[in-house]
């Protein structure tokens, strides 16, 4: 779909084909009522419009009728094929009665609120959808009773100066506003926001409505959830703003280089400064400044944001002078910065200054319905990326795979690695079966290795799938300091069960998967005692709620227990805390069995797997 | 003329549309039929502009549309014709408890206060204002049909630039002076 379509609910236009043919051309809509076989052509239409006049008549008689606009609402929130109305454009005074011989109706009782009774009507069944008034009452009386009774807008359909705007800039300006829109820019790298989920698309409205401001714009949300992209959104969306869209992703620069980039210098700042350096709040003067993984930065630069983001004036390192800027800052984070500020890790003051109306995006888990659309835009840029065949289609039971599955912690990302993957395994088919889908990548590796320690790492090996273990260890800790260490652990976790997996089930087949192991379990893990109790650390320190379901994967578990059992005592002790949790549970049992089967005859490792089991065999018979 | 005059008349003369009826009527000629007949003018008043300096004959539904103008002149009159009363304090006589009054009293107050409601409220003033706007709206109407129809030389040259753009600016004044005047009866 690339117009928005709206209902338009008015007795005169819904019924009158020639008036509403008027009412088309000078809005620019685009009839679709199906009841005008010769419609007006409509150049460059804002939106594609159905008209119903919610009234019937029988016997020369016409009725109002609620229940016809509420059907006409229904038929559209969400249509089965998956669009839904962007807006709703309601008449307030609906004529009904008699029909005369020269065609004039009397008029009843109750015509002339009787769109403030279909406004409160659909208000209660729908209050998701935008509806805006459109009628030739004068505004200032009618606006703040149909603001009351839950409409968005009014529009005066007839003002009355000959110089007032043309109707189909207020209509487009309302569109903008108010009207539920999905993404529709042609970006040249194909990437945009896909969905039309009511999540998502209430989003865009708020995206375009903070991008008409100059003010901070927060942006919130898991990784994957399309950030960057919104960002990207409202720069394009800021039609003010001639100037360049800038990224800083503090995540992926060097924190001793955040100051430098984000203020540049003065000639002569610091040693290497041998010339000046515009830094990225100037460099995006009159346009965008993203800023990404906005938690990421110091807590010393944090309080040096403060001035760019409240007064729009840089100075450059070493420099005297502040500069004016006229910049848009969005910033964003997937962390808690409540919890940051509250842990005295993120500065409240800052805070304060770019909170003020946060926008937060949608799990992808929250808008499934997303996902089939989602899935087809993401394959067709991987097909071009890859040169694969295209066009080409998922089959729905694939796409019920994708659908149902868990995306928690990846989302888009996540989806867009499983389609990559099954083009990259079937370059030249018609159809994405269930069999292409392939879930085996619970996290993104890259992530990991980007957040690495610069010079920890030794080199890396083919595949995606390389953790080095120095490079871990000092992230481990840095993000010990910086309090993310619960998501990080569910990472980890996931990250080693994966390529535990991996190693179990397909270590002799793959390339990748025994370089995997051999820096897991080799290298890493039976070769460091340190390193087994990073691991041990991280495994059994994930919460009840997220470890049960991890152990009920038995293979996976017995593995982890095999390694950490001997070596790790918090494992041991949280091994027997999970013991009197998991009574009765056969996961659990089988897990620990397969752990002492596992273990060497006499190692520390098969006593305490064996005492746990016993103590679990008592408690149970108890 | 004829409309203006009417006002000068002794208020015993003018007619009786009661306020309800007048205000219906007014909703059905304003609100429903003129404002409606506005969209022709958002959607056609370029065209029929470029119609008439190119000497392009202007599409039939188009003119027909405009054309419509015409059945509804005689209510517009009416409508304000009929507001001096509608508008008059002296309607209250009718109604209870005023209505249980002699005859021959309400026929001398009734008098009174319309002789006062028009002094106070200048009502005949705007309807005066509001009779010549309608006469000219006529006026231009008829000349435009002519030049929507094709006929041009003298009459074009009179017409001036966009004289369609223009007398929809006529017309949306003639309908802001419509709807300032009042719903209710004016107590003075």
């Amino acid at each position: 779909m690339s117009l928005p379509r709206i209902l338009v609910i008015d007795d005169q236009f819904g019924s009158s084909i020639e008036d509403r043919r008027n009412l088309c051309l000078s809005f620019g809509l685009r009839d679709i009522t199906g009841d005008d076989t010769t419609p007006e052509n409509i150049e460059a239409p804002l939106a594609e419009a159905r008209f119903t006049s919610a009234q019937k008549q029988v016997n020369g008689v016409i009725t109002n009728d609620v229940q016809i606009a509420l059907s006409a609402v229904g038929d559209g929130w969400p249509h089965k094929d998956g669009w839904r109305w962007s807006m709703v454009l309601l008449d307030i005074r609906f004529v009904s009665g008699r029909v005369d011989e020269r065609g004039e109706i009397e008029g009843g009782a109750g015509d002339d609120d009787f769109g403030m009774r279909i406004l409160e009507e659909i208000h209660k069944r729908y209050p998701d959808i935008p509806i805006v008034m459109l009628s030739s009452r004068e505004r200032k009386k009618v606006l703040e009773e149909c603001l009351r009774k839950g409409a968005k807008d009014f529009i005066q359909r007839t003002a009355y100066s000959p110089d007032t705007t043309p109707p189909k800039t207020v209509l487009g300006q309302k569109l903008f506003e108010h009207a539920l829109l999905p993404d529709i820019r042609e970006p040249s790298d194909g990437l945009k926001i896909v969905g039309n989920s009511l999540s998502i698309l209430n989003i865009l409205r708020s995206a375009r409505t903070m991008a008409t401001g100059r003010s901070n714009i927060l942006l919130l949300g898991e990784t994957g959830t399309g950030k960057e992209l919104l960002a990207r959104y409202i720069h394009d969306m800021s039609s003010n703003l001639a100037g360049p869209y800038v990224v800083f992703d503090a995540s992926h620069t060097a924190e001793t280089l955040h100051e430098d980039a984000l203020f540049g210098h003065v000639k002569g700042a610091f040693t290497d400064a041998k010339d000046d350096k515009p830094g990225l709040f100037e460099m995006a003067d009159g346009g965008t400044l993203f800023m990404d993984e906005i938690g990421d930065i110091s807590y010393n630069l944090q309080a040096k944001l403060r001035r760019p983001l409240e007064e729009r004036v840089v100075t450059r390192q070493g420099g005297k002078k502040g500069i004016r800027i006229n910049t848009q800052v969005v910033l964003a984070t997937n962390r808690d910065l409540y919890e940051d500020a509250q842990a005295g890790r993120f500065r409240s003051d800052l805070l304060n200054r770019i909170n003020v109306s946060p926008i937060t995006l949608p799990p992808l888990n929250e808008r499934r319905d997303d996902i089939p659309l989602i899935a087809v835009a993401l394959l067709e840029i991987l097909c071009r990326k890859h040169s694969a065949r295209w066009p080409r289609t998922i089959t729905p039971d694939a796409m019920e795979r994708l659908v149902n599955h868990d995306w928690s912690g990846s989302n888009v990302r996540g989806l867009r690695k499983v389609l990559e993957q099954a083009v990259l395994n079937s370059r030249d088919v018609e159809l994405i079966v269930p069999s292409h889908i392939r879930f085996d990548h619970p996290i993104e590796p890259v992530k990991v290795q980007a957040a690495g320690v610069a010079g920890a790492a030794p080199p890396r090996p083919e595949g995606d799938i390389y953790i080095s273990p120095a490079a871990s260890k000092a992230l481990t800790e840095k993000l010990f300091e910086q309090g993310k260490l619960s998501d990080y652990y569910l990472e980890m976790v996931n990250y080693v069960l994966w390529a535990l997996e991996k190693s179990k089930d397909e270590r002799d087949n793959e390339p990748i998967y025994p370089k995997a192991w051999f820096h897991l379990t080799g290298e890493t893990v039976t070769g460091s005692t340190k390193w087994q109790r990073e691991i041990g650390k991280i495994i059994f320190r994930v919460s009840n709620e997220d470890i049960i379901p991890l152990m009920k994967k038995s293979g996976i578990f017995t593995e982890a227990v095999v390694i950490c059992g001997s070596k790790v005592d918090s494992a041991i002790e949280r091994l027997k805390e999970l013991a009197s949790l998991m009574k009765e549970s056969d996961a659990f049992k089988n897990a620990v069995q397969k752990g002492i089967a596992k273990s060497k005859e006499g190692s520390k490792s098969k006593k305490n797997l064996s005492d746990i089991l016993r103590s679990w065999e008592d408690a149970n018979k108890a | 003329m004829r409309l203006c005059e009417a006002f000068l008349l002794a208020s015993s003369d003018i007619a009786s549309m009661n306020n309800a009826d007048w205000n219906n009527l007014r909703s059905r000629l304003h609100h429903d039929w003129l404002q409606k007949y506005f969209t022709l003018f958002d959607a056609r008043a370029d065209e029929m502009d470029r119609g008439i300096i190119e000497k392009k004959l202007i599409r039939a539904d188009i003119l027909k549309k405009f054309d419509a103008w015409q059945a509804k002149e005689p209510d517009f009159e009416a409508l304000i014709n009929e507001a001096v009363f509608a508008l008059s304090p002296k309607q209250l006589l009718d109604e209870h408890p005023l209505s249980r009054m002699p005859d021959d009293d309400k026929a001398w107050l009734g008098d009174v206060i319309h002789a006062l409601y028009l002094e106070r409220t200048k009502m005949q003033d705007k309807l005066v204002e509001l009779a010549g706007m309608l006469s000219s709206i006529c006026l231009t109407h008829a000349l435009l049909k002519k030049l929507l129809q094709g006929e041009n030389g003298e009459l074009r040259e009179k017409a001036g630039e966009r004289p369609v753009k223009r007398f929809y600016g006529e017309m949306r004044e003639f309908s802001r002076v419509i709807s300032s005047l009042p719903h209710e009866v004016q107590v003075v």
